[in-house]
């Protein structure tokens, strides 16, 4: 492994998505390129369509691309199959999303505790309670997600990001379904725990003062990385 | 850790309704199942029980004439219990009265099938007797006692033997079904027979030989006594001895197992779109799951773990159920037909399991396969799954399922294809008529905002699912309106069997001279009452000197009853009368008969 790549927790190198239509064949990504340190913010930015949300889930193994590499943290995942990308998730990713995606019939502290579960962790209830204080839901632990406000939920899915300490954080649009008060509180909670984790955030959004937040900004029209703010960019197409 | 997790969801799940609904419907299937086949085979295991008995063998060969005792060689060597049985009228005689009485002469082995029921004094217990008299004894049935003015340890003379009195007969397995015929019953020893010198060159004596052993071991000796057989000689079994209450039982059959079959076809539709619409409410929870990690094998674990407890759930509610319910029905049967039934095999058990198993495993597994196919990505991209239709094979192997398992509880391929292909073409018609109904809002025209319009925008939005709706409630009342059709049908059938003036009883057996205290005392009561008739044994040989006598062939005797007596030549009960009784309607004549009063001769 390089000295560039054990900096680099995300390397992405000529990445191509192309999807198959009743027309034809349709490019949604096209030859993008960038690296992303440990502990850094990225914003992706973006009109709706441009394709950030489909950079998001090449970047997090959601989905697969059609050419090109992704390096996670040293791990070759365009080289991963469904279940060693799911076991990559599972280690090293936090979600959080735009519309919350808590399981309904799961308890707050139930739906923190879920991805240290699916890990195999034994202390994934202790973790979750310390996280659900820290977003300060501590009195709504046994509450079920409908019991919730959407800032609530939100939060709660916050605490579920975090634990088991993730290397990267994962982030869509997750202010954008919450009121402007909420919506404030959501994203201070999230990049101070960014910084308290050492976490590497990356965030979609098309919000331009949550993304000045951002130490970096990716910006994606049309399919291609048209501006850069991300150091050490091997290439921008 | 999974089974934790897997448990935890499943016990939120089930509060949430659709578990629920898959329980209940694979335990109602499971109940309806074992119930039914449980109360069925009761019964008909009492029936076969007491048919048996009815001729206290499996099968009998009669003839008027003797019958060879090789044949009884024989169906010994073939591993069947024989015994032999030889009838005849004649009169019995003690302290100076004399009464005509049926003798039946039976070997040790009598009775092969069914009670001989005896008491040892006339106020004494009634006991299970192993055998008839032995040599010597007699046993008589009670009325033969007061007839005779004797008691047990009297001496009674039949024809040249005397005998003694020792047991009194209260039930005999094969007692005739006749109101007609005698109630005096004599039984003996058939080594006696030849001391009491009454059979006779010309005596009318009936002779029978009683066979009983498995299916396969009657019908192989079957098959070397039929070359053998005289024309005089006839070979039934229980079956050709059907009555119509065991006619009536058979349609009660039929009737239950097709509302068993509605049963199973309305749980099977309930349980396939409640799985589907369980499996479609987890899309998110899985996508979710898969998102943080889990893998495609423990998802499939937590949600085959759901369907396994759903199964035994169900199944074991199911079965609890339906055997309480079986019991309630079987003892309030019990009640009515005044016998304890059998208890049953363990063949509805395992048709009702399977029935469950299958019913749960063959109309969830498709939607759950569609569910571990959800991908991660659902969680950015909403929509992705939703396009997971109902395939085509999901719906072929649904209605395989359906009719396998309709074969399975029917056992009958008739009547499983005729409800199958008219439940099927029903689902098309409807399927036809929601899909005019759901896409005919289109061509109305309603402006956008209007409360209509978006009322139809909605139903058409989900029409496939509202369609399935239509179609699972459609066909629900169509069973059930089908069933009453049915039972309406059955219950007039039954009813037409019997007109609304037949008799609940009939009186036999009354001398001239007790005719006018009979007839004092039903008035005195208010019971409604025919005119007393005389009745003669007798044959029908000419009308106005035009023989009506035909010889039967063996042929005949191997018809059903009621074919072989319709012949006039053997004997018949006679009774004469100046009209026509008002009671009698004369429906059809035919033949020589024409409905002519005819004259003895």
């Amino acid at each position: 492994m390089s000295a560039l790549s054990q900096l680099n927790i995300i390397q992405v190198n000529g990445l191509s998505k192309v999807v198959s239509t009743f027309e034809g064949e349709l490019p949604i990504l096209s030859d993008i390129s960038f690296n992303v340190k440990h502990g850094e913010s990225v914003a992706i930015v973006g009109t709706s369509g441009s394709g950030k949300s489909t950079l998001l889930s090449l970047l997090a193994g959601l989905d697969t691309a059609s050419s090109g590499e992704i390096f996670l943290d040293g791990e070759p995942l365009h080289n991963l199959d469904e279940e060693e990308r799911a076991a990559l998730r599972a280690a090293k990713i936090g979600f959080v999303f735009q519309s919350f995606m808590l399981v309904q019939s799961l308890t707050a502290l139930e739906n923190v505790m879920l991805p240290a579960e699916l890990a195999g962790e034994s202390d994934a209830k202790e973790q979750a309670i310390a996280l659900l204080e820290k977003v300060g839901l501590s009195h709504r632990i046994d509450h079920y997600p409908s019991q919730l406000s959407g800032g609530e939920q939100q939060r709660v899915a916050i605490a579920r990001a975090f634990i088991g300490t993730p290397k990267i954080l994962f982030a869509d649009e997750p202010s954008a379904n919450l009121d402007s008060k909420n919506g404030k509180m959501i994203e201070s909670l999230l990049f101070d725990l960014n910084t308290q984790h050492g976490t590497t955030l990356i965030l979609v959004t098309h919000d331009e003062g949550l993304a000045q937040k951002c130490e970096h900004i990716i910006q994606i029209e049309a399919g291609l990385l048209v501006k850069s703010q991300v150091e050490d960019v091997a290439d921008v197409g | 850790m999974w089974v934790k997790l897997a448990l935890k969801l499943f016990s939120r799940e089930f509060r949430r309704g659709e578990l629920t609904v898959i329980s209940a419907a694979i335990a109602l299937a499971v109940l309806t199942v074992l119930t039914l086949s449980m109360v069925t085979e009761r019964i008909g295991q009492s029936i076969a029980q007491k048919s048996s008995a009815f001729i206290a063998a499996d099968r009998v060969l009669a003839s008027d004439h003797v019958l060879d005792t090789a044949f009884i060689t024989q169906a010994q060597s073939q591993n069947l219990k024989t015994a032999q049985m030889v009838y005849f009228d004649t009169m019995l005689f003690a302290n100076d009265e004399m009464q005509f009485s049926s003798v039946k002469a039976a070997s040790n082995a009598y009775p092969l099938k069914g009670q001989l029921k005896v008491k040892d004094t006339l106020t004494g217990e009634t006991k299970v007797a192993n055998s008839g008299p032995t040599p010597g004894n007699v046993w008589l049935s009670e009325s033969v006692f007061y007839s005779l003015n004797i008691d047990i340890g009297a001496q009674v003379e039949l024809g040249a033997a005397l005998f003694n009195v020792s047991k009194v007969i209260v039930e005999e397995p094969d007692a005739p079904f006749n109101v007609f015929s005698s109630s005096r019953r004599v039984l003996i020893n058939i080594d006696d027979v030849a001391k009491t010198e009454v059979v006779q060159p010309g005596s009318r004596v009936y002779y029978r030989q009683l066979y009983a052993g498995s299916e396969a071991d009657i019908n192989s000796f079957y098959e070397w006594l039929k070359p053998q057989m005289k024309e005089n000689q006839q070979w039934y079994g229980v079956k050709d001895r059907q009555s119509p209450i065991s006619n009536s039982l058979n349609r009660a059959e039929s009737f239950l197992l097709l509302a068993g079959l509605l049963g199973i076809i309305l749980a099977a539709v309930a349980i396939a779109v409640s799985a589907k619409r369980y499996c479609e409410r987890q899309y998110d929870p899985v996508a979710m799951m898969k998102t943080l990690g889990g893998s495609r094998s423990m998802i499939r674990k937590i949600y085959m773990l759901h369907l396994l407890l759903v199964c035994a759930m169900a199944v074991s509610i199911g079965l609890l159920i339906g055997y309480g319910l079986q019991e309630i029905a079987t003892s309030y049967l019990s009640k009515s037909m005044g016998t304890e039934l059998p208890l049953g095999g363990f063949k509805p058990w395992l048709v009702a399991i399977s029935t469950g198993v299958i019913c749960a495993v063959m109309f969830s597994i498709k939607p759950l396969f569609d569910l571990f196919d959800i991908p991660p990505l659902r969680v950015l991209r909403r929509n992705l799954g939703d396009k997971l239709a109902v395939s085509r094979v999901h719906l072929g192997m649904s209605a395989l399922t359906v009719f396998l398992l309709m074969w399975l509880f029917s056992n009958n391929i008739k009547i499983t294809l005729i409800l199958f292909i008219s439940t099927l073409a029903l689902i098309g018609v409807l399927f036809l008529v929601s899909k005019l109904i759901f896409g005919g809002g289109r061509k109305l025209g309603l402006k956008p905002g209007n409360s209509w319009s978006l009322a139809i925008a909605s139903i058409q939005k989900r029409a496939n699912v509202n369609a399935v709706q239509l179609i699972s409630f459609s066909l629900a009342i169509k069973l059930l309106l089908f069933l009453v059709v049915l039972k309406n049908d059955m219950i007039s059938d039954w009813q037409s069997q019997l007109p609304s003036d037949a008799p609940n009883a009939f009186l036999v057996n009354i001398t001239q001279n007790e005719l006018e205290p009979i007839n004092e005392y039903l008035a005195q009561k208010d019971i409604q009452v025919s005119e007393f008739y005389p009745t003669i044994r007798g044959r029908v040989n000419a009308v106005n000197g035009e023989l009506v006598a035909r010889s039967v062939s063996l042929q005949d005797n191997e018809k059903k009853d009621e074919e072989a007596r319709a012949g006039i030549g053997r004997e018949l009960n006679l009774t004469w009368l100046k009209d026509v009784p008002d009671q009698n309607e004369v429906h059809k004549a035919r033949g020589l008969v024409k409905m002519r009063w005819l004259k003895p001769q």
